[in-house]
């Protein structure tokens, strides 16, 4: 079979430069599909085009400028593969925004502007913005910036402990009891505090959450402990009797994007970016849980970094 | 255009799928559109299709290489359009160029209007 294969994307006459070829093209070949304006008119939209574009490559520019930032910042890195996964979740928000954008830009470019179409156009570009938002604050909130604290000896208790102060009074807003058990004489372990608070806050996150899908007037209790466990290593629960979890959510909780909360709630990055704060200290996380009687996550840490951790 | 074409749409992203379809439409396209690999198989097998805009990559178990071959299987001639916007897509993208699509394109697009006219120029 002999097929005419081109790959688009490497095309010199696609790879336009925004602000020139463009321009020049809207004029000419639009009348293939749309009625001819005056030339004056035409001059007038064009110019509006102009605008339209350059407002779009700064909110590019912009999108880019935060990109750079999150790697800098050193956010994605140590995110690992969760990077290359989070750039291919803005990409489908990205299309969208830029397509968009496109279509009111030609519309004001051949003269035949409709309204609602516009407004179409226009609603899709603000509703994917704002997934594009949501994805970013996420990343944000659960990798803090490192330039704060570093690896160091860290009482388990003080992270766990800061991660509450936070979420207290929410969870008790929500009418959630928190039973700690804190073992006082625990060995400090080798960590990090801002990346461990990051692991409890995020878990706590997810038991609240899942106590709000509780309508049936159960006492809702989450037991948070930790402990010593062979005299090397240190054991943190964090469990609830929410509602639990079905094996097959249970088989996917640590997928990046994975959800079940609504757009906007949710992004499904919490537990990726959590199971790797864990293995950068070289813990262990498990997960119990049972459908309609709750969940139970067990971290294990070692007290001692076997090998020498390179400070960046 | 002498007899209207048909084309069938298919992306995960329906807003992405809307975008298309009102662009193909304007076009001059009958379109066909679908977000998920396993109706537009069915579409492939009732209609007789001009032109396939397809995702490569899915959910749901069925990627953009099994429409691809059902493509080729029940509309054969058919031009096949692969778009993806994974970064580490490469092996992908040259697996299905192999498999015999006609075209790929990235997302996000680099400009709508000129993607869309050349996607129609495979069947003018
Ligand atoms: N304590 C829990 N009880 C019941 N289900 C849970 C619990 N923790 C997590 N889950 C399930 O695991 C899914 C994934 O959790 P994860 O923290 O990765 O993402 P998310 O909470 O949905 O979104 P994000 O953390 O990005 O806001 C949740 O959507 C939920 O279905
Ligand atoms: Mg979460």
């Amino acid at each position: 079979m002999l097929r005419n294969q081109t790959y688009l994307h490497n095309l010199k006459d696609l790879a336009y430069e925004p602000g020139e070829a463009k321009l020049q093209e809207s004029s000419h070949e639009n009348d293939l599909i749309f009625e001819k304006t005056s030339d004056n008119h035409i001059e007038q939209l064009i110019q509006q085009n102009h605008c339209l574009q350059q407002a779009l490559e700064e909110a590019d520019d912009k999108l880019k400028e935060t990109q750079a930032q999150l790697a800098q910042a050193g956010k994605l890195a140590t995110l690992g593969t969760l990077g290359a996964e989070v750039a291919h979740e803005l990409n489908n928000p990205l299309t969208v925004v830029s397509a968009e954008a496109d279509e009111i830009i030609e519309a004001l470019g051949n003269g035949n502007f409709d309204k609602e179409f516009a407004a179409i156009s226009a609603k899709n570009i603000k509703k994917y913005a704002e997934r594009m938002r949501v994805i970013i604050d996420h990343i944000g909130r659960y990798s803090r910036d490192d330039k704060n604290s570093a690896w160091e000896r860290v009482n388990i208790n003080r992270p766990i402990n800061d991660s509450l102060i936070l979420l207290k009074s929410q969870l008790a807003d929500s009418g959630i009891s928190i039973e700690l058990t804190l073992n006082e004489n625990l060995p400090a372990m080798w960590g990090h505090t801002n990346k461990l608070e990051s692991i409890f806050q995020n878990l706590l996150t997810n038991a609240a959450d899942a106590f709000g899908c509780i309508k049936d007037g159960r006492t809702k209790k989450l037991l948070i402990s930790s402990s010593l466990e062979n005299t090397n290593r240190i054991l943190v629960k964090i469990k609830d009797n929410a509602g639990g979890m079905s094996k097959e959510i249970k088989s996917n909780i640590f997928e990046s994007f994975f959800t079940t909360k609504a757009a906007g709630k949710g992004t499904g990055l919490g537990l990726a970016i959590v199971q790797n704060l864990v293995k950068e200290h070289r813990g262990i996380i498990h997960v119990d849980s049972q459908e309609g009687r709750g969940t139970e996550f067990t971290l294990n840490f070692p007290l001692e970094r076997r090998i020498t951790h390179i400070e960046k | 255009m002498d007899k209207q074409k048909k084309i069938l749409i298919i992306d995960d992203e329906e807003t992405i799928v809307d975008i298309l379809k009102r662009r193909f439409e304007r076009l001059g396209f009958m379109v066909y559109s679908e977000c998920d690999g396993a109706p537009a198989i069915e579409v492939l097998k009732k209609e007789m299709i001009d032109l396939v805009v397809c995702d490569v990559k899915m959910p749901n178990g069925i990627s953009g290489s099994d429409v691809l071959k059902a493509s080729q299987t029940y509309n054969p001639g058919t031009k096949f359009v692969a778009m993806s916007g994974h970064l580490n897509s490469h092996e992908s993208v040259e697996s299905i160029m192999k498999d015999g699509a006609s075209v790929f394109i990235k997302k996000p697009f680099p400009c709508l209007t000129e993607v869309t006219r050349k996607i129609a120029s495979l069947v003018a």
